[in-house]
């Protein structure tokens, strides 16, 4: 009897480490939140320090990135970050947070628009930004978007994850 | 029997009668010029006999249908506008007065849309573009269609028109092709905006070590931002448009951009596009001060001149 009970219980525990395993859920990484840009200035990332960028508010940023052209409002915006160079440079991070993960994914082809116009505009005027257009960095995770335009990329992806 | 004439001695009560008869008809004549002489225009009931009289129209009987102009002493005409002369300061406007602005120009205006806080106005810059090239670049994509910045111009009507281009050009030794180039730009838009203001920015001076450290490059000179200015203001008392003494604003002791403003001596940080802003709201002037009689006459179109290509810095 005792073994029975034994083995039932290690089935038992079996099974549930299995349902807590499975579906991968858990492992999605985290969505990009507002710090993350900070964080990525703070890791190196752009020629300028944190406070040689500047910030952009959400309306600005709905404005520059062409949201409307791809059937967002600006209500779909939930809340963003942007630090961008004031015009030394062509770099910039931003995290945009929409209402739902479709938002998020149109504004991903908002944002492929908008690296396709800065190299465009920069080819002739700053042609040393080219290669850091030319190799942004654009994620979609659930609802929000992460944009970063960097001198160093790498260190950019190391302190967001 | 003898009647009872009494000769030609007249009956006292007769004689009374005609005194009597004749003090009222004075009386009542006196009255009569009392009240034509002395009666209120505005309230009196003229009497027949003053309305009926030919040539009766005068200061002393004039037509009640038409109420008497005022007394208003002649009001000397007011200054004509002294093109010669930067936009003096005045009241602040609203950022609402942008709503019908276009700024055309590089990307220090590019910039000073976006860090300003100006929320409106019409982007219709292109990185270094120079006005040698403002005609014949195709700068902007709007849509699907490629437009040059005047014919981007001309998509729409606007109220103002700022115009800041010039850094691009510094490295160009043509002064007199950069102010004939100027001037034939203000007709330009003058053509495609014949009823707005055109405000010519006058040139934010750089800071010339910052540049050079920021691009290796040392060719860009604030004395010859100045020459640039000096023409700036020509062009405008010659075209009759309105200059804007920006370089005044921002200049420090050393005749430079101070470096706060900026991190590669060019483009300017965001307080600075803020200040520049601020600068706007504070000199404006109307339409109707600048041209009382209506907008100038358009210039007819020039023949193109040599164009330098423009890319550049700015």
């Amino acid at each position: 009897m005792r073994r029975i009970l034994t083995v039932a219980l290690a089935l038992t525990l079996a099974l549930g480490l299995a349902a807590c395993g499975g579906g991968g859920q858990n492992d999605a990484p985290p969505l990009y939140a507002a710090g993350d840009v900070t964080k990525i200035s703070e890791a190196g990332a752009f020629t300028a320090d944190l406070y040689d960028l500047e910030e952009l508010d959400a309306d600005t940023a709905f404005l520059l990135y062409k949201l409307a052209e791809h059937n967002l409002t600006r209500e779909d915006l939930k809340e963003c970050a942007v630090l961008r160079s004031a015009g030394a440079t062509c770099e910039e991070a931003a995290v945009l947070s929409f209402t739902d993960a479709d938002k998020a994914e149109a504004a991903v082809s908002a944002l492929d628009g908008y690296i396709t116009g800065q190299i465009s505009a920069n080819r002739d005027y700053r042609p040393a930004e080219v290669s850091k257009l030319e190799n942004a960095w654009i994620d979609r995770r659930g609802e929000t978007v992460l944009l970063v335009v960097a001198n160093d990329l790498e260190a950019a992806k190391s302190a967001v994850g | 029997m003898l009647g009872r004439y009494q000769g030609r001695r007249a009956d006292p009560s007769r004689n009374g009668k005609a005194i009597w008869m004749i003090s009222v008809l004075a009386l009542l004549a006196l009255a009569a010029a009392a009240v034509f002489f002395f009666r209120d225009p505005e309230g009196g009931v003229p009497s027949a006999s003053a309305s009926s009289q030919p040539g009766a129209g005068s200061a002393s009987s004039p037509d009640q249908s038409v109420p008497p102009e005022p007394d208003v002493p002649d009001e000397p005409p007011a200054p004509s506008y002294d093109f010669s002369q930067p936009v003096p300061q005045a009241e602040e406007v609203d950022n609402s007065y942008f709503a019908d602005a276009a700024f055309v120009g590089d990307s220090r205006t590019d910039g000073f849309l976006l860090y300003s806080g100006i929320g409106t106005g019409e982007n219709l810059t292109s990185n270094g573009l120079s006005i040698f090239r403002l005609a014949d670049r195709k700068a902007l994509t709007i849509g699907e269609e490629r437009y040059t910045l005047l014919e981007a111009l001309a998509l729409k009507e606007y109220g103002k028109v700022y115009i800041s281009l010039g850094i691009n050009e510094l490295g160009y030794n043509d002064d007199n092709g950069f102010y004939r180039s100027y001037c034939g730009a203000i007709d330009e838009i003058r053509r495609v905006q014949p009823n707005a203001v055109i405000y010519i920015q006058g040139l934010i001076p750089l800071n010339e070590a910052q540049y050079t450290a920021a691009t290796g490059r040392d060719y860009l000179k604030n004395d010859h931002l100045r020459v640039y200015n000096d023409l700036l203001r020509q062009a405008a008392e010659e075209k009759r448009v309105v200059y804007l003494d920006l370089y005044s604003e921002f200049v420090d002791e050393n005749g430079s951009l101070p470096e706060e403003d900026s991190r590669d001596g060019v483009h300017l940080k965001k307080d600075a596009c803020q200040r520049w802003l601020a600068y706007l709201k504070t000199h404006t002037v109307e339409f109707d001060t600048l041209y009382p009689d209506g907008p100038p006459p358009v210039e007819p179109a020039e023949p193109e001149t040599t164009a330098a290509d423009g890319s550049g810095q700015g």
